[in-house]
């Protein structure tokens, strides 16, 4: 199984050096931002944490392609590593990817908010895991069934979906229900007081979605023929 | 844990296989791939030469059947370990490098030989730093090559692996075949389009045709088998028609191919090529085989 989660980490190297550099924007801002005394600290969090969500996003789609555009996604259960470990593999490397990136915005946060001498804010790694454990739970069984490019397009077709959803039911419900329910998710998100109960009870559902979604792609993997 | 039973004679043995696609079934009754020799495995495109390699593989799953390698069921991981596979193309991301397939490959396999892989990679003149997709067609096979073999296999499957390579390339890959199969507990099971490899290296033959196995015979037992017969048109209406078991014609009269015991006397007849046989069956189908 190491061996199947290094190749994915390896095969999206590019990636992760494109990541890096995103990353610096963020630490610039906040450097930028104690020069100017200006606080931009929040702002810098903020643009780290989407950075790393999208980027996760596309790695978690990408590593299904880089697989699929060279055939060793039909090659890789000749190895001697049964159809069960290759899945689980995957999902080990998203978990690993999700660490090594809660870390990174946690850094960022140590970076940004000690400089300005405030409080540490665990909401943004928290929203980030809870984030990548919903891509990785959606985006990998479509891609073990329908492929990494059938599947980025049922995935863009989901998303457009929940769009399409969305606005409806702001001009069927009245206006700007869409910014309500938003602004009411991450008050509840980033409320003091009510952090800890809606973040673990985020993380929770979110952790047995992965599991739910890891056993239906074993599921899928196994009876597909390559 | 049960041991292994090393006292097999066949590398490869696999019975009443049976998977259905629509408009194609593969229907292997029955095939028994002995230890210590090279396979070869013909047939035209769409025969169901890389359906049955990935049987094997167990990369499809059949309808029916079972194939066991060394004794042992494919479907269990541990009978992979002595395997080794080279398809028509590398099976690794472009971006990846010498290095980054023994690191990856290195985890992936229990018998993996660091030293054997750069012994490979230096006797093909292969470039550790450089990108797979920077590497020419022969270079990535003879990089497939060096993967196959580093974790010391005892079966090696080829897949098209000569294929769309230069004549000098295909020797000195061919000989890296021979080479693996000085071991007598080494087994090469391989299909190829270029039937002039199959000639000169298979101990075997085995001819699928539509699914199904035509023949599979000892490769000098086939070239005795079977003669090329030249004749007239006159001498082509004396010949007995259920004998024929192919017939190419010309203006001139014909070209048959007959079972050696099967050749009128006083006609004049040649050997016949796997490629003859395998043709004038395919054009003749339903014949007399």
């Amino acid at each position: 199984m190491k061996g199947l989660i290094l190749k994915d980490l390896l095969g999206v190297k590019s990636t992760l050096v494109a990541l890096s550099v995103m990353l610096c924007i963020p630490i610039l801002m906040c450097v930028l931002g104690a020069i100017l005394g200006v606080s931009i600290a929040t702002m810098a969090i903020v643009s780290a944490t989407a950075t790393l969500c999208l980027m996760s996003m596309i790695m978690a789609i990408n590593f299904g392609a880089y697989d699929e555009s060279c055939g060793l996604d039909s090659f890789a259960p000749a190895f001697p590593v049964n159809r069960t470990k290759i899945v689980m593999a995957r999902y080990c490397t998203d978990l690993l990817v999700m660490l090594v990136s809660s870390l990174i915005i946690f850094i960022v946060e140590i970076i940004c908010l000690m400089s300005e001498g405030m409080p540490l804010a665990p909401e943004y790694p928290a929203v980030y895991v809870i984030f990548v454990l919903l891509i990785s739970a959606i985006t990998n069984p479509i891609i073990y069934k329908f492929g990494a490019q059938i599947g980025s397009y049922v995935i863009s077709g989901i998303i457009a979906l929940l769009g399409l959803f969305a606005t409806a039911a702001s001009n069927t419900l009245g206006d700007n229900i869409s910014d309500k329910v938003i602004d009411a998710v991450l008050k509840t998100i980033f409320n003091r007081n009510t952090l800890n109960l809606a973040i673990i009870s985020g993380l929770v559902i979110c952790v047995i979605f992965f599991l739910l979604s890891m056993l239906i792609s074993i599921f899928i993997y196994k009876k597909k023929d390559l | 844990m049960e041991s292994k039973n090393t006292n097999n004679t066949n590398a490869i043995e696999i019975r009443n296989l049976k998977k259905s696609y629509s408009g194609f079934t593969l229907d292997i009754g029955a095939l028994d791939i002995p230890k210590g020799c090279i396979m070869g495995l013909v047939g035209s495109n769409g025969a169901g030469k890389s359906t049955m390699i990935k049987a094997i593989l167990d990369l499809i799953r059949p309808d029916d059947g079972e194939i066991k390698i060394d004794g042992e069921s494919n479907k269990n991981e541990a009978s992979r370990e002595d395997i080794g596979v080279v398809f028509d193309e590398i099976k690794f991301p472009q971006i990846f490098t010498v290095r980054d397939i023994r690191a990856v490959l290195r985890s992936v396999y229990k018998n993996w030989d660091d030293a054997l892989y750069n012994k490979y990679i230096t006797q093909f003149n292969l470039p550790e730093k450089k990108k797979i997709k920077d590497f020419s067609r022969g270079m990535k096979m003879k990089l497939s090559i060096a993967a196959a073999l580093a974790h010391k296999p005892k079966l090696l499957i080829l897949d098209e692996a000569t294929s769309g390579i230069d004549p000098i390339v295909r020797d000195e890959i061919l000989d890296i075949f021979l080479e693996f199969i000085q071991d007598d507990d080494h087994t090469i099971l391989a299909s190829s389009h270029i039937i002039s490899d199959i000639e000169k290296a298979a101990d075997y033959v085995t001819f699928i045709n539509n699914g199904k196995i035509v023949f599979c015979e000892e490769k000098d037992r086939l070239m005795e088998k079977y003669r090329l017969v030249k004749c007239g048109n006159d001498e082509l209406n004396t010949v007995d028609s259920s004998a024929i078991i192919g017939k190419r014609t010309n203006t001139f009269g014909a070209e048959l191919l007959m079972l050696t015991e099967n050749v009128p006397e006083g006609f004049v007849s040649a050997k016949a090529g796997i490629e003859d046989i395998m043709l004038m069956i395919i054009k003749n189908e339903g014949a007399n085989v």
